[in-house]
């Protein structure tokens, strides 16, 4: 009998696990709002759903209207770490929200979630919404290379810069700012808010590669 | 009923493991990368050119990166202190291996070790007992995280005019796996043409036999672009195409920029060859191979 009880809770369990599995494969991929495929810059930029650190859906066509900036993110990168050393990323996005600057970070690396980046925003107190997009269907939409890898989206919903966060690669997470650094997406983005076009709208970026799950 | 207990701990625990998802960053283990300095001699002899050479022993899976790391990482760096009069020339890099990673992220470096040389000239008299040589290597080591790292090495060889070589089996190694320079009688193909048009360059080789596996490799600096890459090579032909931009487009153009023609020698054998792209003129004859330079060389930005 007994034998016969614990039998029946790893078989409870089995099913858990298995219904939990089903569901995820059902789960429908975040809907497409327009047939846009691929990030090009000057064309309008690829719509996405999805999920803040929080759980809320963070749908890029209702911030129509808004300056958008996308830092591809990976807390375990060094590259990340130095600039969130530096604070350069909350000081941006500070320093631009009340000129209507929405700032958000994607996290596509494959072994880190919700979770992990609620308590990302909650160690760093950040300003901005973390999504995760551990799944990398976004990440492949923009065709983000790098932790960190930055886009800039303009009102009307044109993608205006891609590339570094900065013109000096760094991978130290201590070292200080190179001197001559040019941060590209303060120059931008004060350029876009001031009504002109952004004179440097590719730059190669620099970082830790994105951690894409491995092709199964 | 206690045994009924004992069986829920384990259930309750595999039920946790298999639903959770696992987060968290990977294990980082110690001593990913080992550097050492080395010497192709015992001794320094006033006017006899030497070669000194950075050993990097990498842990399996894990690579490091050449001059130009491709879409992700860093290149790694190499500064070198001499005493004032001695010639530095540029760092010599073995063929790296060509890694894609998921999402299509090319990746250039080196996988389990390499060797880095430096040629290195000294003044023809000068009045020491020993020379001290210092290195400052820094690196960045990937797998599935990424992880930096830098070293200073150091070594003080003595003077003498009669010097024997050191470790010679080992130079002889990577100087084997070093790129073909361009414009040599071994240098497998020939440049047939080149023109430029918006940006996008168009290079026709001409092979003295049919490549397997041709590959090229960028080594673009900083400050600029490449984009719409394309390589196919049809029996003895490779055409070779890409756009270049700068940056900043009030900056000009650099002279050259280099590249690697990286293709199967024989069979499960990797070959390079270097391919120096003249952007300011497409139309001006290739430079000949690079020689010693004076300046002390620093390679890559400062990290």
């Amino acid at each position: 009998m007994k034998k016969a009880n614990c039998l029946a809770l790893f078989l409870v369990a089995a099913l858990w696990v298995g219904a939990a599995t089903y569901s995820q494969a059902q789960n429908p991929a975040p809907e497409q709002a327009d047939a846009v495929t691929s990030a090009v810059l000057g064309q309008p930029a690829p719509d996405f759903v999805l999920k803040d650190h929080e759980g809320k859906p963070a749908r890029l066509s209702d911030m129509r209207g808004k300056i958008v900036v996308l830092e591809w993110f990976n807390p375990d990168c060094p590259f990340v770490k130095r600039h969130y050393n530096l604070g350069t990323m909350k000081a941006l996005a500070d320093r631009y929200r009340e000129k209507g600057v929405v700032w958000l970070a994607v996290n596509t690396t494959h072994y880190l979630n919700q979770e992990s980046n609620k308590k990302w925003v909650k160690e760093k107190r950040l300003p901005y919404r973390v999504l995760d997009d551990s799944e990398g269907e976004v990440g492949r939409l923009y065709a983000a290379k790098t932790t960190p890898h930055m886009f800039i989206i303009d009102k009307k919903g044109t993608l205006v810069y891609a590339g570094g966060i900065d013109s000096k690669p760094v991978g130290n997470p201590d070292a200080l700012l190179a001197e001559g650094t040019v941060n590209y997406v303060d120059k931008a983005l004060s350029e876009l808010t001031s009504g002109k076009d952004v004179a440097i709208p590719k730059s190669k970026p620099y970082g830790c590669s994105v951690k894409y799950a491995p092709k199964k | 009923m206690r045994a009924f207990h004992a069986c829920l701990i384990p259930a309750v625990l595999t039920l946790l493991a298999l639903t959770i998802p696992a987060a968290g960053q990977p294990e980082i283990p110690e001593g990913i990368v080992r550097g050492e300095l080395i010497c192709d001699y015992r001794a320094v002899e006033p006017g006899q050119p030497f070669q000194l050479g950075v050993l990097f022993q990498i842990m399996p899976e894990w690579h490091i990166y050449w001059r130009y790391p491709g879409d992700a990482g860093l290149p790694t760096e190499v500064r070198l202190e001499l005493p004032e009069g001695f010639e530095i020339g540029p760092v010599r890099w073995p063929v790296p291996d060509i890694f894609m990673q998921p999402g299509d992220i090319e990746g250039y470096g080196y996988s389990s070790g390499t060797l880095l040389l430096i040629p290195v000239r000294p003044p023809v008299a000068f009045d020491a007992p020993s020379v001290p040589i210092t290195v400052h290597v820094s690196w960045l080591s990937c797998l599935e995280v990424c992880v930096p790292g830098r070293k200073t090495l150091r070594m003080e060889l003595p003077v003498s005019e009669n010097r024997s070589p050191a470790h010679t089996a080992l130079f002889d190694e990577w100087v084997e796996r070093l790129p073909l320079p361009y414009g040599t009688p071994e240098t497998p193909f020939e440049i047939r043409d080149v023109s430029v048009e918006n940006s996008m360059f168009r290079i026709h080789l001409e092979w003295k036999q049919s490549p397997r596996k041709v590959q090229w490799i960028p080594a673009p600096d900083r400050d600029l672009l490449l984009e719409q890459v394309q390589s196919i090579t049809d029996g003895r032909q490779t055409r070779l195409q890409f756009r270049v931009e700068r940056v900043d487009p009030e900056k000009p153009f650099p002279d050259l920029m280099h590249s690697l023609i990286v293709y199967e020698s024989t069979p499960g054998n990797i070959s390079g060859a270097e391919l120096p792209v003249p952007l300011k003129s497409a139309q001006a004859p290739f430079p000949p191979r690079e020689g010693l330079t004076q300046a002390k060389e620093k390679e890559g930005d400062g990290s």
